[in-house]
C-alpha cells in the first residue's frame, strides 16, 4: 500500500515573536531603543540557529497523532519545540502548551475549511484530510514544488510566532 | 501488573520550568502548566506511554494524553481525583487537570497528611489492552 506523505514543517526563524521583529538593517542609530532591537534580533538570530537542532515530529508510532508543544519564553513569547512535523494524510497535529491560544492560517489557505483553530483546555488539533493532496487548490502547487506550503500563527497572549508551514508528500 | 502513582509532594520550588519528557521523568512544557504524555502502539497493538516510570505534577496543572484514535484513561480502585474515574478520547485527546485543592480533598486528606503525598493506581487504555505506568505529581509550594 502506497502512503502519501504530508510534511509539515515548522521554521522557528522569528521565535520571540514576530511581533517583535523589525527591520534594523539600515539603522545605526544608538538610542536605547535602537540598541535594544539589536539585541533581540541578535537573539534572534541565536534561537533561529538553535530551532535548526530542534527535532522533527512525525506521528507516533502505531498512531496517526503528532504532537508539538508550545512552551512559553520569560517575556510570554511562543516558543515551538519542533521544526518540522511530518504526517501522511489523514493524520493529525496536537498542539498543546498554554491555557488559551490560537492557531491562525494566512491567505485565507489552510489544509481544512478552518482558518482559525481556538485552543480548548489547551489543545488544538488540526486533522489533516485524507485527500488533501488530490484536491484542486493543491494539486498545482505540490506538482510544482513537491510540497504544499501553508502560513500560519501561533497566537498567545496578542503575542504572536508565524513559522511558515510546508506541506510535502513523499511517495 | 504496575501502578501508576500520583505523588502530591509539598516541596519549596516555585518554579515552572519544565524539562522535556523522558522515560523517567516529565514536567510541565515551559512557560505552562501542560504536561503532554504521548502514547505510542507497539507492533502487537500494546500501548506505550512516553512516561513510564515518574511524572511529576503539581496540582492545577494539566495533562494532556495523546495518541491513538481512541483509548481511555482510568483510576483504579474507585480512586481518583475527580468525579469520575474514566476519560475516553475525544477526537484521540484525554485532557485532565489536577484540582488546584486536592490536598484538601477530604478524601485524600488524611493520606496527605501522613505521607505528605496522594497516590493514585491509573492506566491507558487502548483496543482492550492496558498500560498504566507509574505517574508521579508533585507539587511545589
Amino acid at each position: 500500500m502506497s502512503y502519501k506523505t504530508i510534511v509539515f514543517s515548522f521554521f522557528l526563524v522569528f521565535i520571540n515573536g514576530c511581533v517583535i521583529a523589525e527591520d534594523n538593517s539600515d539603522k545605526q542609530g544608538g538610542t536605547v531603543a535602537e540598541k535594544r532591537d539589536s539585541v533581540d534580533a541578535d537573539k534572534r538570530e541565536a534561537v533561529s540557529s538553535d530551532s535548526r537542532r530542534l527535532p522533527v515530529s512525525y506521528a507516533l508510532q502505531g498512531t496517526s497523532t503528532a504532537v508539538v508543544g508550545i512552551a512559553i519564553d520569560k517575556k510570554g513569547y511562543p516558543l515551538e519545540t519542533v521544526k518540522a512535523i511530518i504526517l501522511k494524510p489523514g493524520q493529525k497535529v496536537v498542539f498543546a502548551g498554554p491555557d488559551e491560544f490560537q492557531i491562525a492560517f494566512k491567505n485565507k489557505k489552510a489544509p481544512t475549511m478552518q482558518l482559525d483553530y481556538r485552543s480548548e483546555k489547551g489543545v488544538i488539533t488540526v486533522v489533516i484530510p485524507k485527500d488533501i493532496l488530490e484536491r484542486p487548490e493543491f494539486k498545482r502547487e505540490y506538482a510544482r514544488n513537491k510540497s504544499v506550503e501553508f502560513n500560519y500563527a501561533i497566537r498567545i497572549n496578542g503575542r504572536e510566532l508565524d513559522p511558515p508551514m510546508i506541506i510535502q508528500r513523499d511517495d | 501488573m504496575k501502578v501508576l502513582i500520583l505523588f502530591l509532594a509539598l516541596l519549596c520550588i516555585n518554579s515552572l520550568a519544565a524539562e522535556p519528557c523522558t522515560k523517567k521523568k516529565c514536567k510541565a512544557i515551559s512557560g505552562t502548566n501542560t504536561i503532554v504524555i504521548t502514547i505510542s502502539m507497539d507492533e502487537g497493538g500494546n500501548p506505550l506511554p512516553s512516561v513510564t516510570e515518574l511524572l511529576e505534577l503539581k496540582p492545577g496543572q494539566r495533562i494532556v494524553f495523546t495518541g491513538p484514535e481512541e483509548f481511555i484513561i482510568f483510576f483504579k480502585d474507585q480512586k481518583t481525583p475527580f468525579k469520575k474515574s474514566e476519560f475516553k478520547s475525544k477526537d484521540g485527546v484525554v485532557t485532565i487537570r489536577i484540582p488546584e485543592k486536592i490536598f484538601e480533598d477530604k478524601r485524600f486528606f488524611e493520606e496527605s497528611y501522613r505521607d505528605a503525598e496522594i497516590a493514585f493506581n491509573y492506566g491507558v487504555r487502548v483496543n482492550g489492552r492496558e498500560f498504566d505506568p507509574p505517574l508521579i505529581i508533585k507539587r511545589d509550594d
